[in-house]
């Protein structure tokens, strides 16, 4: 554990110390006046903002009226900070501030911000003029905490989120402006690292479908079944390679029950998609939830396309989904209305889309499905529990 | 098969030479029926680098299907040489167009696992008309 605190003489606005506080990975940033201490996560950009609100309105008292003590206690401040004049000539850094920058601007010299070069968070460069602080002072306001990417003299980039504030005098004129850096380099590299590991587990997965298909086909073909049996594992297979797809670029977080349809949809020919009609609203669903339901949303396509309405030049079906609330637990119900096709029948035995589509939404989602054979259209309607909350 | 632009069949690989990299065996099993069921009248497969870069160097391929990563190592070189000698290419991966292909990405990329039918018309795109 880390802990120093800054004693120092009370300034006229009554602030009379700034600390930081390490336990673990969790850092917290301490306001203190008189007797009383302000604390603040450092990990929360929310309170770092609120922090450093509360701080630049009190460093404007204390920069008017420095005694010498007051820039002692920034410079002991762990986070960089510094602060220009009203015409953002650099007035003021820290040792945080030069580390941060790996460089020393000299006062009075250095403009707007004290890095050697800025970058916008894409990456394309950024003048000095146009910079967090920059834009505060111009616009005479605080501004939310920007992203932004500093260029040391040694060519090493450092991500951060600057949170700038105009200082005004006693009358509320702009005197200058504080700015506080926070280094996010840890943050940008653990989502790097995280989006190279999904990236990289899809691309194994999808390698292990593709062999997982080859051995499939080598295997009906020595074995001289028809090439309708292996179209029909194609399809299942390629239907589970495109959820995996989907929840990779939505990094195996939740996903909208929509795309999980389009997915299903997609390899139909233009002509059988006109004939579909689908309408719901955005429902999120979690990924254990796509993946079954591409699969049993795969099956009706297919048997749609075989044997129901997509298997005529009349044929039509409608998809309609909804989400319902019940106090804190959300439900997706999806109807399935095929018409216009040939007359429907019950099927003499329970194939795999059946007992996928009764069974695995019962025993692996805790939810239902029922499948009728209206002769008029088949008719599937389908209700889920979902796991993740709303957002 | 179907040519996809005519809608006539058209067997629009007869007497072609197709490279494929790809470093599992099995799945390049199936790739070689696929291409040989479309029509093509060889396969040369190569399951790295240096193996693809020695097949260019003694012969010209009319068309070629890269996989991307071949046991840890990166199918670019090839996909470097295919560029200046003008032989167009597919990747055909498991990985997404933004990651590791972002700079490839004015190529066709097709995305395992996949059907002879989506490999041929992706193919079929590249040959001049």
């Amino acid at each position: 554990m880390k802990n120093f605190a800054v004693s120092c003489a009370s300034n006229p606005k009554g602030l009379s110390g700034v600390s930081s506080e390490q336990s673990g990975n969790s850092e917290t940033l301490i306001l203190q006046q008189g007797n009383t201490a302000a604390r603040y996560d450092a990990a929360d950009d929310d309170r770092v903002a609120s922090f450093a609100d509360a701080f630049g309105a009190r460093m404007a008292g204390g920069l008017a009226h420095d005694d010498g003590q007051f820039r002692a206690m920034l410079e002991a401040l762990p986070v960089p900070v510094y602060a220009t004049d009203q015409d953002g000539w650099i007035r003021f850094f820290n040792n945080a501030a030069a580390d941060f920058w790996g460089r020393r601007p000299r006062l009075g010299e250095a403009r707007w911000c004290g890095s050697w070069r800025l970058y916008d968070a894409s990456g394309l460069p950024l003048a000095h003029d146009q910079s967090p602080l920059a834009l505060a002072v111009k616009k005479n306001c605080s501004l939310p905490a920007s992203e932004a990417i500093a260029e040391r003299p040694d060519g090493t980039r450092v991500p951060f989120l600057a949170y700038p504030k105009p200082l005004r005098d006693s009358q509320g004129a702009v005197c200058g402006a504080v700015n506080m850096l926070v280094d996010i380099s840890e943050r940008k590299q653990a989502e790097q690292h995280q989006k190279t590991l999904v990236d990289e587990l899809n691309h194994r997965v999808k390698n292990m479908l593709a062999t997982v298909q080859s051995l499939a086909i080598q295997t009906i073909r020595s074995a001289g079944v028809g090439r309708d049996v292996l179209r029909a594992f194609d399809g299942r297979l390629f239907a589970l390679g495109r959820v995996h797809d989907l929840l990779t670029q939505a990094q195996w977080q939740s996903t909208d029950f929509k795309a999980v349809l389009d997915t299903v949809l997609r390899p139909l020919g233009p002509a059988v998609q006109g004939r579909i009609v689908t309408n719901g609203g955005p429902v999120r669903i979690a990924p254990r939830e796509a993946v079954l339901l591409a699969m049993v949303l795969h099956e009706l396509i297919s048997n749609a396309s075989k044997f129901g309405a997509l298997s005529c030049r009349d044929g039509t079906l409608s998809v309609v989904w909804r989400e319902t609330e019940a106090g804190a637990s959300r439900s997706l119900h999806v109807e399935w209305q095929e018409a216009n096709g040939p007359e429907v029948a019950s099927p003499e035995k329970q194939g795999f889309g059946t007992r996928l589509i009764e069974r695995g939404i019962a025993s692996e989602l805790k939810g239902a499905a029922e499948i009728s054979y209206d002769p008029a259209g088949l008719h599937c309607s389908i209700r889920i529990p979902l796991a993740t909350p709303k957002v | 098969m179907t040519d996809p632009r005519t809608g006539e069949t058209a067997e629009i690989f007869r007497g072609l030479n197709v490279m494929v990299v790809e470093d599992e065996a099995i799945v390049s099993f199936m790739i070689e029926d696929m291409l040989l069921d479309h029509g093509c009248a060889a396969v040369w497969h190569a399951s790295n680098v240096s193996a693809a870069l020695a097949i260019l160097d003694a012969r010209q391929p009319h068309l070629a299907v890269l996989d991307v990563n071949l046991g840890g190592e990166l199918v670019f070189p090839v996909a470097k040489r295919l560029e200046e000698a003008g032989i167009p290419f597919v990747f055909a991966t498991g990985y997404g167009r933004n990651g590791i292909l972002r700079d490839w990405a004015h190529h066709p990329i097709i995305h395992k696992p996949y059907d002879g039918n989506t490999l041929a018309r992706a193919l079929s795109a590249l040959l001049p008309r």
